[in-house]
């Protein structure tokens, strides 16, 4: 196969042609067109067969304040390379990023870049461009967003590359792996690395990407590295040339240059080699942003972001609390999870906003691939667009209008698919039968392009106690699923020791049974340690955990423990100990201290009576000075745990405690620093009042609106900067009229007592002590 | 890359020297994780200092015409910890708002410290060329504007080099990223902590938990 070759820089030739330091180069060559058409025009007699419009950065938020709008410099520019062309090149619309960082951990929503870059792409269609090129992208998000904008508003053959560092990473931590899969399968045309460093360095990039994906590779790098002070690229074109010729011979079709080359460069890439053959890619798998997860071996799927039974999750959802959320998320991760399972049905709520928040929430925590679990198609739609990486739908069934509504849907976005053995009929009784709503399901499948390990098949558990039988056929199912149709099996596995005692040892126990009858992909909760040890024996015995690794890992620590908690502690001892454990910090022996004594105590006893007495002390010693923040904030997180286990005592009884608050707390707009206020936050909380956290760099609106919905009796704002007072100011007029009964306290080192009169607050608190204070004064 | 634990400890407001064993093993064990998972990066670039300013980004101010009287150029800079660093403070809190804190301060002080090294051995490099650099001097600072973060920013190339932009609202994202210029001199240059241009002419001096202590923030 015949290379085919790119070309080489735009922003250093137009410096040289005599553009200053600072200039948007799209305007510049939009105004300098006959040096923008030489530039091109050197590069395509240098060889370059597709060439790159001076479009980079000719996005309606660079250009804001230019004086120009998008549509005027990507008409004009697209057009002068076209006339360089002369037919001689393709023309890319060049796409870069918007310079803007993307939701949740940034100010930019998906939405904001989608419209932004379908703009771009309308108008370099219109202007009569071959192919849209994104490149220089280091967050997969926003190049996800280009490539469906891209798709979405052009039939045009979408490339896409992205900049790494010498980790095999962008900066915003997208993996090259990951790149390669997500990109593959939301159908780009060709993808590969740019700028980033040298010929040489990227080289491991490269390979990285060979290995996960079949469709051409692009190969566009630095003229080797910079020297820090001078800005110069350290390669000159033969060198480049030579470094570069390895990419050929590893299959790389496109090759160019990016900083520091020119069409010397390009010309001396002509003398390169045919492209080889490639090997074929790993397709089975899944990915988030930061991990490749391999479908191989036992995958656990954690089933912890659900409201169903969850009185706690459905709260959360109802009042939007993110934080709640993304917590199950991580402690999943951390116990050993592979794949989150996403649910947000909940009657009442907007299901399809919320799945878009819930998936972009928890991958902003988390490394996993998500699996969008909906009845609904829509919010499916929804999750699969928000969601960064290969996910999976949870899920199709036997029925001819799911299979109508989900498969377009996996084809289109690139997920896998989840199964389930059951149809217009019902769930069938036998293993038979079950098989051939799955091999339905398969060949349909295949129809919309799917292959069968895209498919991860559900053979369905039914409870043990009322079908015993059922257990056998179900592992039947499974079995044969694996073996004559060599998709995935995926088994949500609790539902088997319903209404029978000690359901963990039953459920593990079926859970083994069901891994060495095949199944791959268990869903189940990872938190619950009987699930995960059985999985982490399944390993070591099938030998999948080489040497007993990880068994050893996991197991060594359990004896030591297991003897501390034997020994039980009497009963005075008990309430002597939580006090200790309390002001020492210790979560975890807090928690157990509490769980004996609520054995034998009324949950109100042992939170008056044992509890915010352990807190009392706490405080006072804190006030007194002899004991400092670090310790307070320790005290404070084990003495919650000891709360949370109250709490949990309390809702299974069906009580409701009454909490103070709730107290609204934000750092204003245009502030980073929270430091300050989280302090704040956790002092209160330590206090033991209800705190809503908006955290930092919070609109005025935005604080206004929450304190009106909330009611909050109490709001406080912080400010660091003298910048940043003045949206204090704004803020407190804005809750004046939306919230008038809110007490407003201010705090940051930038204001003193007289500051927060004058710009009208009710009080100002110096620390977080201070803070605690007036709050006593006025919630009680 | 190491941590000054008891720069750490000032961030959470209060004493390393003061603290109890436990609580000092808890910033340490946390402290060393911010180590391991880290990464700071650094882009800089010299420029000829103007009557404005700097080429490529203008000053207005009396504080940094007083820092640079002496200068020929200018050395603007930003250092970042990478949006890893905001992931990571994130799921610290998540999963206990204590360790949370102590992991935002740890990330805090693990970038001032790696800018202060950074800063040390520049000196050093000038310093063998005859040249001597001022204290380091960021826009928010006494009045210098903020805004100027945008013309440096673009200088420096900050999104495409280092991954890192600035929202309407002026702030630095990812949060823990600093932007900052030295002056580069032919004569030895004081330091300014204490004294004129130092905390003297600083926005947050009546509040400053530092101060109160009778240190300074050394920001
Ligand atoms: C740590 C720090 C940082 C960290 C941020 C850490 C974080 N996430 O919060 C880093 C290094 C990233 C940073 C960066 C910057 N910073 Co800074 N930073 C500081 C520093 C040194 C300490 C702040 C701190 O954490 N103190 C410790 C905590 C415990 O104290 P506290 O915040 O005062 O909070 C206590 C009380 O004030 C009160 N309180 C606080 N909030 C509230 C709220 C309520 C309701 C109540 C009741 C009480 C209360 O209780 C708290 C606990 O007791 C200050 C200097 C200073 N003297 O304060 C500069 C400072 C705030 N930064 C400043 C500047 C300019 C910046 C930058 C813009 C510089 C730059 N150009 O790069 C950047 C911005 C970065 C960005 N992303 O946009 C300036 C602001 C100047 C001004 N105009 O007002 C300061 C004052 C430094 C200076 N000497 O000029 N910074």
């Amino acid at each position: 196969m015949d290379k085919i070759l790119l070309d080489g820089a735009m922003g250093t030739r137009l410096l040289q042609a005599g553009m200053e330091t600072g200039q948007l180069p799209e305007v510049w060559g939009m105004t300098h067109p006959e040096v923008l058409e030489r530039i091109h025009r050197e590069y395509v007699e240098a060889g370059a067969e597709i060439i790159l419009a001076d479009t980079f950065c000719a996005n309606p938020l660079k250009l804001k304040g230019s004086g120009w709008e998008a549509e005027e410099v990507i008409q004009s520019n697209v057009r002068t390379a076209g006339k360089a062309s002369g037919g001689r090149a393709r023309v890319a619309l060049d796409i870069g990023p918007l310079g803007k960082m993307m939701e949740p951990l940034g100010d930019m929503t998906f939405e904001e870049a989608y419209r932004a870059f379908a703009r771009m792409v309308r108008a370099g269609a219109a202007a009569g461009a071959d192919l849209v090129f994104i490149e220089t992208m280091s967050d997969l998000s926003e190049a996800r967003a280009a490539v469906l904008a891209a798709r979405e508003h052009s039939a045009l053959p979408v490339f896409v590359t992205m900049t790494f560092e010498k980790n095999g990473r962008t900066f915003s931590g997208t993996e090259a792996g990951a790149m390669a899969v997500t990109l593959d399968r939301l159908g780009v045309d060709a993808l590969g690395v740019n700028c980033s460093l040298g010929p040489a360095e990227v080289r491991p990039v490269v390979e990285r990407m060979l290995a996960l994906t079949d469709k051409p590779l692009i190969v566009k790098p630095n003229a080797g590295l910079p020297d820090p002070e001078t800005g110069r690229y350290n390669l000159d074109a033969a060198e480049f040339a030579r470094q570069m010729a390895v990419y050929p011979a590893l299959g790389v079709r496109y090759l160019g240059g990016c900083c520091g080359t020119g069409p010397e460069y390009i010309s001396a890439l002509r003398g390169l080699g045919q492209v080889a053959g490639r090997k074929a890619a790993a397709r089975d798998v899944l990915c988030s942003k930061s991990r490749v997860v391999p479908l191989s071996g036992v995958r656990i799927i954690g089933e912890r972001i659900n409201p169903t039974g969850k009185k706690r999750f459905q709260q959360a959802l109802r009042e939007g609390d993110l934080d709640h959320i993304m917590a199950r998320a991580v402690e999943q991760e951390e116990a050993g999870a592979d794949v989150l399972d996403i649910n947000v049905g909940l009657p009442g709520i907007d299901e399809k906003r919320t799945m878009e928040q819930v998936v972009r929430a928890v991958q902003s925590v988390t490394d996993l691939p998500v699996m969008i679990d909906s009845s609904s198609p829509e919010v499916i739609e929804a999750g699969l667009r928000a969601a960064c990486g290969r996910a999976v739908i949870n899920s199709v069934n036997g029925e001819e209008e799911k299979l109508r509504a989900i498969l377009p849907l996996a084809r289109r976005y690139g997920a896998a698919v989840v199964g389930l053995c059951l149809d217009e009929k019902g769930l069938p009784a036998g293993a038979e039968e079950r098989l051939q709503i799955a091999r339905r399901i398969v060949s349909r499948a295949a129809q919309e392009g799917l292959a069968p390990e895209d498919l991860l098949i559900d053979c369905l558990t039914m409870t043990a106690a009322s079908a015993q039988s059922q257990a056998m056929e179900t592992l039947r199912a499974v079995t044969r699923v694996r073996r004559e149709l060599g998709t995935h099996a995926c088994l949500g596995v609790s539902n088997i020791s319903f209404g029978l005692p000690c359901r963990e040892i039953l459920t593990a126990s079926f859970l083994t049974m069901a891994m060495y009858a095949g199944l791959d992909m268990p869903i189940v909760n990872p938190n619950r340690t009987e699930i995960l040890d059985a999985v982490a024996c399944f390993r070591a015995l099938k030998g999948e955990d080489r040497g007993f690794e990880s068994y050893t890992r996991r197991f060594a620590l359990r004896r030591g423990q297991e003897q501390a908690a034997a020994a039980a502690p009497a009963p005075e001892e008990r309430a002597e100990g939580l006090l200790g454990a309390v002001l020492r910090g210790m979560a975890g022996e807090t928690e157990r201290l509490t769980r004996a004594l609520l054995e034998d105590t009324d949950p109100m006893e042992v939170v008056e009576k044992h509890l915010i007495p352990a807190l009392d002390e706490v405080g006072d010693r804190y006030e007194k000075g002899t004991l400092f923040l670090p310790q307070l904030l320790s005290a404070s997180s084990a003495a919650q745990r000891g709360f949370a286990a109250v709490k949990a005592r309390m809702t299974e009884s069906g009580r409701n405690e009454t909490q103070k608050g709730p107290i609204l707390l934000a750092t204003v707009e245009g502030d980073i620093h929270d430091i300050g206020k989280n302090i704040v936050k956790v002092v209160l909380e330590n206090y033991g009042y209800t705190v809503v956290d908006l955290g930092k760099d919070v609109p005025a609106e935005r604080v206004a609106l929450e304190a009106a919905r909330l009611q909050a009796p109490m709001l406080g704002l912080s400010a660091l900067m003298t910048t940043t007072v003045p949206a204090m100011e704004k803020t407190i007029r804005l809750v004046r009229e939306k919230c008038p009964g809110c007490f407003i306290l201010v705090g940051g080192a930038v204001l003193t007592p007289e500051h927060a009169a004058r710009i009208g607050a009710d009080a100002y608190a110096g620390d977080a002590k201070a803070a605690a204070d007036a709050a006593r004064r006025v919630l009680g | 890359m190491t941590l000054d634990l008891t720069a750490a400890a000032r961030f959470l407001g209060c004493e390393w020297k003061a603290l109890e064993e436990g609580e000092r093993t808890k910033i340490a064990r946390i402290g060393a994780e911010a180590e391991r998972t880290l990464r700071f990066r650094l882009v800089s670039r010299l420029v000829k200092k103007t009557s404005s300013g700097g080429e490529g980004a203008a000053l207005p101010g009396e504080d940094v015409k007083g820092l640079l009287k002496d200068a020929e150029e200018i050395l603007f800079f930003c250092g970042t910890l990478g949006e890893e660093s905001a992931r990571w403070i994130r799921r610290r809190f998540l999963m206990d708002p204590a360790e949370g804190l102590i992991a935002d301060a740890c990330a805090s002080a693990l970038l001032e410290g790696a800018l202060d090294e950074w800063e040390r051995e520049r000196t050093k490099a000038f310093r063998a060329r005859g040249r001597f650099l001022t204290d380091r001097f960021s826009p928010g600072y006494g009045d210098l504007p903020l805004g100027v973060q945008r013309e440096i920013c673009a200088l420096l190339e900050t999104d495409r080099r280092l991954g890192v932009t600035l929202t309407e609202s002026l702030m630095l994202l990812p949060e823990k990223t600093v932007t900052a210029l030295m002056g580069v001199c032919p004569v030895p240059q004081p330091h300014r902590a204490f004294g004129e241009g130092g905390c003297v002419r600083c926005a947050a001096k009546e509040g400053c938990l530092f101060r109160q202590r009778g240190g300074y923030c050394h920001g």
